[in-house]
């Protein structure tokens, strides 16, 4: 074949062949999603910690000395209570106040108390030292439902040296651990 | 032979050479090859785009006093999805429901989709990616067969905001990107 005619053939066989390869990547679409999910709203509920003399301390004996005592917090999700008797029947109420700051409502529940080589009591919201000499007993949050950026509530807890006929002449302390689960509402 | 005679053979022989010489270029002639290539159908797969809420496009499920928020967007001629989700609390759920359609005149098949994330900090394994207390989940096509003209199909992506009712504080934010093709039947 003269050189010409096959220049012309291979130039016409080229545009051909272009024009199938721009038909064909023309039909494969490319499809995508993109995602994004925040979240923006925050979980707190935890005690006042500036109120650290919310105590109220009863003598178990009239014109005796008073029973001493302090609340102290570790952050503001852990609140220690002591407390210093001197004679049966001496008794200290302590007062938490528990405040919700996150912008969730939050529902308490019901306290349990434990104490190392303790026993449960009254309905499991108190318990006693194995000598029976110290008892605490925990209360049932005043309200149960916090709302979000400023609900609050209180709680008791009351530590007292039981008053028995006979007690024991020596050194005595008992901690008690009290729990407290806060979840949204 | 003398001088006069070589040179009328010598013309006569230039002749002949010149009248071949121009008959040959006569007797060449170019072949032209015009080739002409017409597209006459259309190809079209993207994006429902009229599909940006309500139910059924999108689904929100709240894990507690709060309600999520969800939206959807359409980019890049209708060929980009973009999905954002805002959790407020354990339990919110997001759901996207999003419609692939073919209004071209070819028929279209569809690959199987992939989600990945450009967040190091988010783990994807198959059809879920999550961070911290944030969770995406792609759900499989409805049919990888789109026919010319009316083919659609649908995908859902979900996100979530998974994690115990206790959650950490602060903002969470996490993305995902998910990828197929329509390629002609």
């Amino acid at each position: 074949m003269e050189q010409k005619n096959k220049n012309a053939l291979i130039g016409g066989l080229l545009a051909v062949v272009f024009v199938m390869a721009v038909g064909y990547a023309a039909f494969a679409t490319q499809l995508n999603i993109t995602g994004t999910a925040s979240i923006t709203s925050n979980w707190h509920v935890g005690f006042d910690t500036d109120r650290t003399s919310d105590l109220v301390p009863t003598a178990g004996l009239s014109g005796a000395a008073e029973p001493t005592g302090s609340i102290s917090f570790d952050g503001d999700q852990s609140a220690t209570l002591t407390a210093n008797f001197q004679q049966p029947g001496d008794k200290i109420v302590f007062t938490l106040t528990i405040e919700n700051t996150g912008s969730l409502d939050a529902t308490l529940g019901t306290p349990s108390i434990t104490m190392s080589n303790g026993s449960s009591g009254d309905g499991g919201l108190s318990v006693t030292s194995q000598s029976g000499n110290i008892k605490f007993t925990v209360s049932n949050p005043v309200s149960s439902s916090l709302v979000a950026n400023t609900g609050t509530t209180t709680m008791t807890v009351t530590a007292e040296f039981v008053n028995k006929e006979l007690s024991s002449s020596t050194n005595e302390s008992a901690t008690a651990t009290i729990t407290i689960n806060a979840t949204q509402d | 032979m003398n001088t006069q005679n070589k040179n009328v053979l010598i013309g006569g022989l230039l002749a002949i050479v010149f009248v071949m010489a121009v008959g040959y270029a006569a007797f060449a002639t170019q072949l032209n090859i015009n080739g002409t290539a017409n597209i006459t159908s259309t190809w079209k797969v993207n994006f429902d785009s009229s599909k940006k809420t309500g139910a059924g496009v999108v689904d929100v499920t709240s894990g507690g006093s709060e309600t999520p928020i969800g939206s959807i967007s359409y980019a890049d001629s209708d060929q980009t999805a973009n999905l954002t989700a805002n959790l407020k609390q354990p339990g919110d759920q997001v759901k996207f429901t999003l419609t692939i359609q073919n209004t071209g005149t070819l028929a279209a098949t569809l690959t199987t989709p992939t989600m990945s994330s450009e967040d190091e900090d988010m783990e994807c394994a198959g059809s879920t990616c999550t961070k911290g207390n944030i969770q995406f989940t792609m759900g499989s096509l409805s049919t990888t067969s789109l026919p010319a003209e009316s083919g659609t199909a649908t995908i859902t992506v979900t996100a979530s905001f998974i994690g115990s009712p206790v959650s950490t504080t602060g903002t969470e934010t996490g993305s995902i990107k998910i990828n197929f093709t329509a390629n002609q039947a």
